[in-house]
């Protein structure tokens, strides 16, 4: 299974194995991650399920669809993302995605 | 004219099993003196089994299915092929028009194209730009009122505020606010079919002049935004303009009025809850999230559009069904101790902006006007509590007290 880096504010780190197909949002919440909210449940509907994605992880997600840019219109920094749309493939294997501060 | 509220003989489907036919107290247009929360919903959840069909559950007398758990309320909330979000308000019927509230009364696809029109201007980031505007707002509301030693909560802060905030968005004349009121109180709370008629007439003819102007005078407000904005590479029609400001005036209003109302209600019977938000205020935000678990004043419903089943329950097109925030907040499955109330709760989060594609597109500016009206509040107004002898009651339906009468 990829390996997916959860890493807090604080930097403390925790490397989850998830399964290929669950979304990055589910691998967090299902283990009991802190910090991923994701209060609609995975629908692009809330952005509280938002991370930071560095620059080497960027260009091999698939780019976000209309409905996820509409939910980060003026949110701070380009390189959020809503970890619900993002999908755990066997390419992701070793990335790290920073979790803020706050979802709100 | 009266609406006809009244229980009606009804006949029970032939796929509903009779021991599934119980009563629910959560009556459209009815008044209690009981608690809502504490002793209304715990009893359904005592009584009732998870999924049952009640004779008068939907609004007008008329049987719907109830669903009492969070977990099959999520389920369902996703389930958009078998549960519809169409024709559940009754606004655009009542004035003889065909219009849906846009986004709420759409389902897939083009539910989603209205999502990503509509999300751009409550995305948490474009909400945040408003904390300024809406903090002075509630100034101006605490200050008229923070030495007079007492208020009635709703009528002297909590009606008006998100009038205010909203006036602001749409870009219309502050001035405006009481009358706004008056068409929110005809339309929500009159429960005369006439009165309603008249109000929403009022109101979207008033939306379309708007509308019409904007088209002419672009500025920077959500009127300017819809009339520009592109769906699927095309301009949105009339109809869906007005279904788009008509579910913002509907959804973002009155909805906000009552969780205050419920808020501060509770801070008023519990000073020990009020000191720890004046000791340490940023506490707020997770009291304010708490407060929404334990209180949920919404109700939505779905119906069924094809022949489908959960937990063994058999649901057949037309059906109705109530997605009753209220019950999901005090599910005993759902919450160790649900009808406690502990700011400290680790958080399981809450239904009650709802759940999946559908969950309140104002959620972000909600939580920020209950945030800053709590902040503004406790800052400026010492210990208050509930004037001596007065007795509470609420409406059912959204859940909101009748009146919420502080003393300090
Ligand atoms: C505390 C206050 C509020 C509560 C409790 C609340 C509750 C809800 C709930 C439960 C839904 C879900 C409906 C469903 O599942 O079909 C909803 C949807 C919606 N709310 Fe709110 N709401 C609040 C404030 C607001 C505000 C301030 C606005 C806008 C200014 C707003 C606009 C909407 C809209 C447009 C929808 C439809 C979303 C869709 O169908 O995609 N609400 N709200
Ligand atoms: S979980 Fe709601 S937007 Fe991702």
């Amino acid at each position: 299974m990829p390996k997916i880096t959860y890493e807090q504010p604080d930097g403390t780190r925790a490397e989850l194995e998830v399964e290929e197909g669950m979304s990055v949002m589910r691998g967090a919440v299902d283990n009991g991650i802190d910090g991923i909210v994701a209060e609609c449940g995975g629908a692009c509907a809330c952005a509280t399920c938002q991370v930071v994605i560095g620059a080497e992880w960027r260009d091999k997600l698939p780019a976000p669809g209309v409905l996820e840019e509409a939910m980060l219109e003026d949110v701070e920094g380009d390189d959020r993302r809503l970890s619900c749309q993002i999908e755990v493939t066997a390419e992701l294997d070793g990335m790290v995605v920073k979790i803020p501060a706050t979802q709100y | 004219m009266e609406l006809d509220l009244s229980p009606k003989e009804v006949e029970i489907p032939a796929h509903v099993p009779d021991e599934l036919v119980l009563p629910f107290p959560f009556l459209f247009g009815v008044k209690t003196k009981q608690d809502p929360f504490g002793e209304l919903a715990a009893q359904v959840h005592a009584e009732t089994p998870p999924i049952f069909y009640s004779k008068h559950a939907y609004p007008g007398g008329t049987p719907a299915w109830v669903v009492r758990t969070a977990e099959d309320l999520k389920t369902i909330h996703f389930d958009t092929e078998n549960f519809s979000n169409k024709g559940f308000s009754p606004f655009s019927m009542i004035i003889g028009e065909t219009w849906n509230l846009v986004p709420a009364e759409s389902d897939p696809p083009i539910h989603a194209h209205y999502r990503a029109f509509v999300s751009r201007v409550f995305s948490p980031g474009a909400i945040a730009k408003l904390e300024d505007k809406i903090r002075g707002y509630a100034r101006e509301y605490v200050e008229g009122l923070k030495d007079k030693g007492k208020c009635e909560f709703m009528r002297d802060f909590a009606f008006e505020f998100p009038i205010k905030v909203f006036m602001e968005l749409m870009g219309l004349p502050q001035s405006r606010t009481k009358q706004f009121l008056e068409w929110e109180e005809a339309m929500l709370h009159s429960h005369d079919l006439k009165k309603m008629a008249v109000a929403t007439r009022s109101v979207v003819d008033y939306l379309r002049e708007e509308l019409a102007d904007r088209r002419e005078n672009p500025t920077d407000d959500l009127f300017t935004y819809g009339v520009q904005a592109k769906i699927d590479g095309r301009e949105l029609t009339d109809d869906e303009l007005v279904g788009f400001t008509f579910n913002l005036f509907i959804g973002g209003l009155d909805t906000v009025s009552t969780q205050m109302g419920l808020q501060f209600l509770h801070l008023a019977r519990n000073p020990e809850h009020q000191k720890m938000l004046r000791d340490d205020p940023s506490l707020i935000p997770a009291a304010i999230d708490e407060l929404m678990r334990a209180y949920p004043a919404v109700t939505v419903f779905k119906t069924v559009t094809q022949p489908c089943e959960l937990k063994g329950v058999k649901f057949m097109p037309g059906d109705k069904v109530v997605m009753s925030a209220t019950l999901a907040g005090r599910d005993p499955a759902e919450y160790d101790a649900a009808n406690e109330i502990r700011f400290d709760r680790e958080s399981d989060g809450h239904l009650s902006f709802g759940y999946g594609p559908h969950l309140c597109l104002g959620m972000h500016l909600a939580r920020r006007e209950m945030r800053i009206a709590m902040e503004e509040f406790l800052r400026a107004v010492p210990e208050f509590r509930l004037k001596d002898g007065v007795e509470v009651e609420h409406y059912l339906g959204m859940i909101q007290p009748t009146a919420v009468d502080l003393v300090w």
